[in-house]
């Protein structure tokens, strides 16, 4: 195994409360350190942990396409762990959640002969489960980036939860500076109206990113989705709009009651 | 000084035992660290745009002149250029600014407690007089708009008007209203409580002035059509039917709306908003 090696960690969506003990070591230990992080506190933390900190933010440039962006952070990153040093990587949120570029890292170091891994961290969907109080098991849940929906084609069940990430920024390819026009949403409506009706009630959810701050929850009909304010954070949840149908022929092969 | 409020928080993520220090009396950790009232009151506010803007060392626009505790200024107003901001704004938590308004935005004079106020207006947008609580306003309206003078609580604006819109003077509580009229559209001067419009108007269309409660309009109305004045409630005007002045109570469309239309369901119960990041 040749010396340089990668590790990457996730700081939290909250990162007063929501870095774990893991995480500081490797960031405490590491020859150098590289973070893209959301809130001021993180950045001074991972400064303080570690003097080498380099912050990534500077290859979102505006108007840029984030797959270059992602590339080229990869690039810097692995620069880095070539060079033999222990190199740890810091992302908001889970670092393997809707972050192209930690995993990419990990495959290059890995395909390149070095050790790499990556810490799970608390992601946005983990807030969400706590904040509105979702249990995934209950009815199952659906996951997706609200462009890929849009551009796919993926069937949903309404008797499931239903989770679409990043609602404020549909169909946005390049990094804007100064927001998104989110003209993609009307898409989102139009492939969503096919399973639910537009009086459903669906969740506009923000996790809390600093401390002593309250997650964004606001109920709308899916109808006034289009009215309603969005961030670039902004989550859609859809609860179940039927309930679940029992397949009584697998409770039987199974050897369950019908109800228990 | 920012910076001592920003390494205060930074310890508190990496000490568990500051962390439990600062959970269980906020009020003596607070001051044991050295922070000053601003940062004080900015992190018991939890408002996440004045925590970060104590964060990031910004302070309100020099144009404000009597913002009231607890609100929230642009985080990043053009560079002193003609923006005016507004000049009492209530009191209470929960009043949320512009985070980039444009040059030469006038701002309304008497916003209520809890508003959330456009996140990017355009150029020379005149924004309400005297809004209600709870009014969502529009995220991104078009140079020239005119908004409603005095909507109701808990109206949602349209998230993109256009040109030249001319909005309704005293909607109904729990209205909705389009996503993307088209210029030159007249909206209903009194709609009732409950009513949807439509999301795309065509141009040069005429509504309703005195729309029932629970009256669904049309999705997608063609150019110059024009609609019935007083619709009855229950009263269902479906997509590219042209009624009567005054339709009678009795009046139903002949069928249901095709599943691949818009919206043509009242919405039941109301909208409730929360604060925005």
């Amino acid at each position: 195994m040749k010396t340089g090696s990668l590790t990457i960690v996730g700081t939290g969506i909250r990162s007063v409360g929501q870095l774990t003990t893991e995480s500081i070591v490797c960031l405490q230990q590491a020859d150098k350190v590289f973070y893209i992080v959301s809130e001021p506190i993180a950045e001074s933390l991972i400064q303080r942990l570690n003097p080498s900190a380099e912050s990534l933010q500077a290859y979102y440039v505006h108007g840029k396409p984030r797959l270059q962006t992602y590339k080229d952070i990869v690039d810097r990153i692995m620069e880095s762990v070539r060079d033999g040093k222990r190199t740890c990587a810091a992302f908001y949120g889970h670092p393997g959640v809707f972050v192209l570029p930690s995993h990419a890292a990990v495959r290059q170091a890995r395909s390149e002969g070095y050790g790499a891994r990556m810490l799970p961290g608390i992601s946005a969907e983990d807030c969400l489960f706590a904040d509105l109080g979702v249990d995934p098991a209950a009815s199952g849940c659906q996951v997706y980036d609200a462009t890929d929906f849009v551009m796919h084609r993926r069937r949903l069940d309404p008797s499931c939860s239903v989770i679409l990430w990043q609602i404020g920024v549909v169909g946005h390819w390049t990094f804007q500076q100064t927001g998104y026009a989110n003209l993609g949403l009307p898409l989102v409506l139009e492939k969503l109206s096919e399973y639910y009706r537009p009086d459903h009630t669906v969740v506009v959810y923000e996790a809390a990113v600093l401390p002593g701050c309250e997650p964004v929850i606001q109920p709308v009909l899916l109808a006034q989705l289009p009215a309603t304010p969005l961030s670039t954070g902004s989550t859609l949840y859809i609860p179940p709009a039927q309930p679940t149908v029992p397949d009584l022929n697998m409770y039987q092969r199974l050897g369950l009651p019908f109800s228990f | 000084m920012p910076g001592k409020l920003t390494n205060f928080l930074s310890e508190l993520a990496v000490s568990p035992e500051k962390l439990a220090s600062y959970q269980k009396n906020p009020d003596a950790a607070m001051k044991e660290a050295g922070l000053d009232a601003d940062e004080i009151a900015a992190l018991k506010s939890g408002d996440p745009a004045r925590v970060h803007a104590s964060l990031s060392g910004q302070v309100a626009p020099g144009g404000a002149a009597q913002p009231q505790g607890n609100c929230i200024w642009a985080a990043q107003p053009n560079a002193a250029a003609n923006c005016i901001w507004a000049a009492q704004p209530h009191a209470a938590a929960n009043c949320i600014w512009a985070a980039q308004p444009h040059a030469n935005c006038i701002w309304a004079a008497q916003p209520q407690a809890d508003c959330i106020w456009a996140a990017q207006p355009h150029a020379n947008c005149v924004g309400a007089a005297q809004p209600q609580a709870n009014c969502i306003w529009a995220a991104q309206p078009q140079a020239d708009c005119i908004w409603a003078a005095q909507p109701h609580a808990n109206c949602v604006g349209a998230a993109q008007p256009h040109a030249n819109c001319i909005w309704a003077a005293q909607p109904q509580a729990n209205c909705i209203w389009a996503a993307q009229p088209q210029p030159n559209c007249i909206w209903a001067a009194q709609p009732h409580a409950n009513c949807i419009w439509a999301a795309q108007p065509q141009a040069n269309c005429i509504w309703a002035a005195q729309p029932q409660a629970n009256c669904i309009w049309a999705a997608q109305p063609q150019a110059n059509c024009i609609w019935a004045a007083q619709p009855h409630a229950a009263t269902l005007v479906v997509h590219h039917f042209i009624h009567a002045a005054q339709p009678q109570p009795s009046m139903q469309t002949p069928a249901p709306p095709e599943a691949s239309q818009p919206s043509t369901q009242a919405p039941k119960g109301q909208s409730t908003t929360g604060k925005t990041s």
